[in-house]
């Protein structure tokens, strides 16, 4: 941030001023969950900065918005002749759900964020308790659509790994129609559990009781995936490339983060685990473990598609170890420091230590965690950098997929089909044969396929 | 859904990844019913903050009302409402290729929301002249009386919102969880 600052000195006053009040605008939290009257309202007059990215983040809302409009639409009009319903990939299903969330939570964030901006300019009291508002209702409006963000970050990730731990297991998805609706039920589920995020707020018993079970319900459709993927890889033929070790990696580290969630969303134990680690380490194996994974795997998978190009899969599954070790090695640690009653947020750690050296092994394991996850980033992304540099061409279709993209060549042509192709079941294998000398898979039958183009043939044998 | 196959002729209006005009009208129509969806979530929200700040100051609400104009209020909703009425009406025209029904209703609509605009402009003024002004603005002059005498025996000077305020009248802010 600092660094811009002087590259901006020649610029007319009115510009460096509205850009150093972005930058002292982001340089705290944007959306402060936890309101006090003294950092939302400011007490000398309006804070510009404030404002500033208070509608930074109103116009972002809306392009969020009009991303899920689009991809309802485009699911519900724009499937290609012969695709119902169930034969969508549910990595579409989840992007789907993904969109309904988009659509209903993202308004009210962008009216929460108006009304802060109204706050600050024209002095309301809506939310600051000094102005006469109600801190309790930003809370209850800020979780509304934080809550479901969440799920935002998380659905499109669980359809990655319905996509790949099918392919890589060479198995049929088990249990199509459960995965696809337990996507809307999280999508729809989810709008009733923000409560759980505010039991030490000031609420009612009934009310956080009433959340607490909700809670707990909501994490009956997540449940409902894994027990479809491990199905499915159940008597599969498992190959260990790079996308399926980053799939089985979110299976454990989601597995833990949403467990230790129930502890969460038990009462009694929340009220003592409130703003400790133990906050951080489940968020982090649900959002780093989970969605970041799964983003991981996704990307490897779709790699080859993308660019055109393969990478190292020796090379992608170190940097897939290293940071399985590195991620349980920072964050593990942390379940314990947070049961200790570690706040979650701290700025002195000298004394910290002073007062209690029996923490430092662990805040010492999480450091060196820290760092070995970094290297871990690192290795995977010179992996991906390497491949565009080095790396052999992709065939159409490496891992032998039977969802449409893997039908056109690698990268997709313009206007991706020739042809409209083929639609069959996503999840039907039986067809695709490895071919050693394309480096990829074929439909049975195909010989002549080898050139690499597009195999539009009808696969029904 | 209907998947024609893609005419061979594709005319200007239709965009390139549409394949019939009937597709994109249809992803079209679906598109703005969405949208008309998070208008609802967004003014829901205004709404619901418009109702906690009026349970927890019953006070402000009580006295601001006495300076607002009922006659004028009352019209601007038939206008309101009259508005609605001829657009809609508009866009039965545009349906049944009624040229000279459209433009009637469309001048209906647009003299509509001139006399609104008009009227608001007036109110708006009055309060503006009178200091009635937002929050971080807000300077009244207070020598005249209240525009209702029915009312009269409601307070004359603000109430303030620092002293006024009343925790637990919502039923989520009541603070009896914590230890």
């Amino acid at each position: 941030m600092r660094a811009a600052t002087p590259a901006l000195r020649s610029s007319p006053a009115c510009l460096r001023r509205v850009s150093v009040g972005l930058t002292r605008a982001l340089s705290k939290p944007i959306v402060q969950h936890r309101p006090k009257a003294a950092t939302t309202a400011g007490t000398t007059g309006t804070d510009t900065s404030i404002v500033l990215a208070v509608l930074g983040a109103f116009i972002l809302g809306f392009s969020s918005i009009a991303t899920g409009v689009n991809f309802i639409v485009t699911t519900h009009t724009l499937r290609p002749p012969g695709m119902g319903w169930f034969k969508m990939p549910l990595f579409a299903w989840g992007l789907y759900a993904t969109a309904i969330i988009q659509v209903l939570a993202t308004p009210v964030l962008g009216i929460t964020l108006l009304l802060l901006a109204g706050e600050k300019v024209l002095r309301l009291g809506i939310f600051d308790p000094a102005l006469g508002g109600d801190p309790i209702l930003f809370q209850h409006f800020f979780w509304f659509y934080s809550h479901p963000a969440v799920y935002i970050m998380i659905l499109p990730g669980m359809g990655v790994i319905s996509e790949v731990i099918s392919v890589f297991s060479r198995k049929h998805i088990f249990g199509y129609r459960f995965i696809a609706f337990s996507s809307v039920a999280i999508a729809l589920w989810g709008f009733l559990v923000w409560g759980h995020h505010m039991f030490v707020s000031g609420m009612t018993p009934l009310a956080a009781t009433i959340f607490s079970a909700l809670t707990f319900s909501v994490a009956i459709p997540s449940v409902i995936k894994v027990f479809n993927w491990l199905a499915t890889m159940y008597k599969g033929s498992i190959g260990l490339a790079t996308p399926m070790c980053y799939a089985l990696m979110f299976l454990f580290l989601f597995g833990i983060g949403g467990l230790s969630g129930l502890f969460l969303g038990t009462l009694a134990v929340d009220v003592h685990v409130t703003d400790t680690y133990f906050v951080v380490a489940h968020f982090h194996y649900v959002m780093f473990g989970g969605a970041l994974v799964a983003l991981l795997a996704g990307l490897h998978y779709w790699w080859p598609k993308i660019t055109g190009r393969m990478y190292n899969d020796r090379l992608g599954q170190l940097a897939a170890l290293l940071l399985f070790v590195g991620f349980n090695l920072t964050f593990f640690p942390q379940f314990v420091l947070g049961t200790r009653g570690m706040p979650r947020r701290y700025y002195d750690y000298t004394k910290l230590l002073e007062r209690h050296p029996e923490s430092s092994t662990l805040h010492l394991l999480s450091t060196v965690g820290a760092f070995v996850t970094a290297a871990a980033l690192v290795l995977a992304l010179i992996c991906l950098v390497h491949s565009l540099l080095r790396g052999r061409r992709a065939p159409a279709n490496p891992w032998g997929g039977a969802t449409l993209e893997w039908q056109c060549s690698s990268p997709p042509p313009h206007d991706n089909f020739p042809t409209p192709p083929q639609v069959g079941d996503p999840y039907d294998f039986s067809g695709l044969e490895y071919d050693p000398v394309l480096g990829g898979f074929v439909r049975r039958g195909q010989g002549g396929d080898r050139l690499g183009g597009p195999s539009l043939v009808p696969s029904s044998p | 859904m209907s998947h024609a196959e893609p005419l061979a002729w594709h005319p200007p209006h239709l965009a390139h990844h549409f394949d019939t005009p009937r597709q994109q009208f249809a992803a079209g129509k679906l598109g703005m019913w969405v949208f008309v969806l998070t208008e609802v979530l967004f003014f829901g929200g205004l709404f619901c903050a418009y109702a906690v700040y009026r349970a927890n100051h019953p006070e402000i609400f009580i006295y601001a009302h006495q300076y607002l104009d009922k006659s004028l209020g009352a019209i601007n909703t038939a206008v309101l409402i009259l508005s609605s009425l001829t657009m809609a009406w508009a866009v039965r025209c545009a349906q049944l290729s009624q040229r000279g029904g459209l433009v009637l209703c469309l001048v209906l609509t647009l003299a509509c929301a001139a006399v609104f605009l008009g009227i608001k402009y007036v109110e708006y003024r009055h309060k503006w002249e009178e200091g009635l002004k937002w929050a971080g603005a807000y300077a009244p002059k207070l020598a005249r009386e209240p525009l209702s005498t029915r009312d009269a025996s409601l307070p004359v000077s603000p109430p303030s919102t620092a002293t006024g305020r009343r925790r637990g009248t919502w039923g989520f802010s009541s603070a009896s969880t914590l230890p």
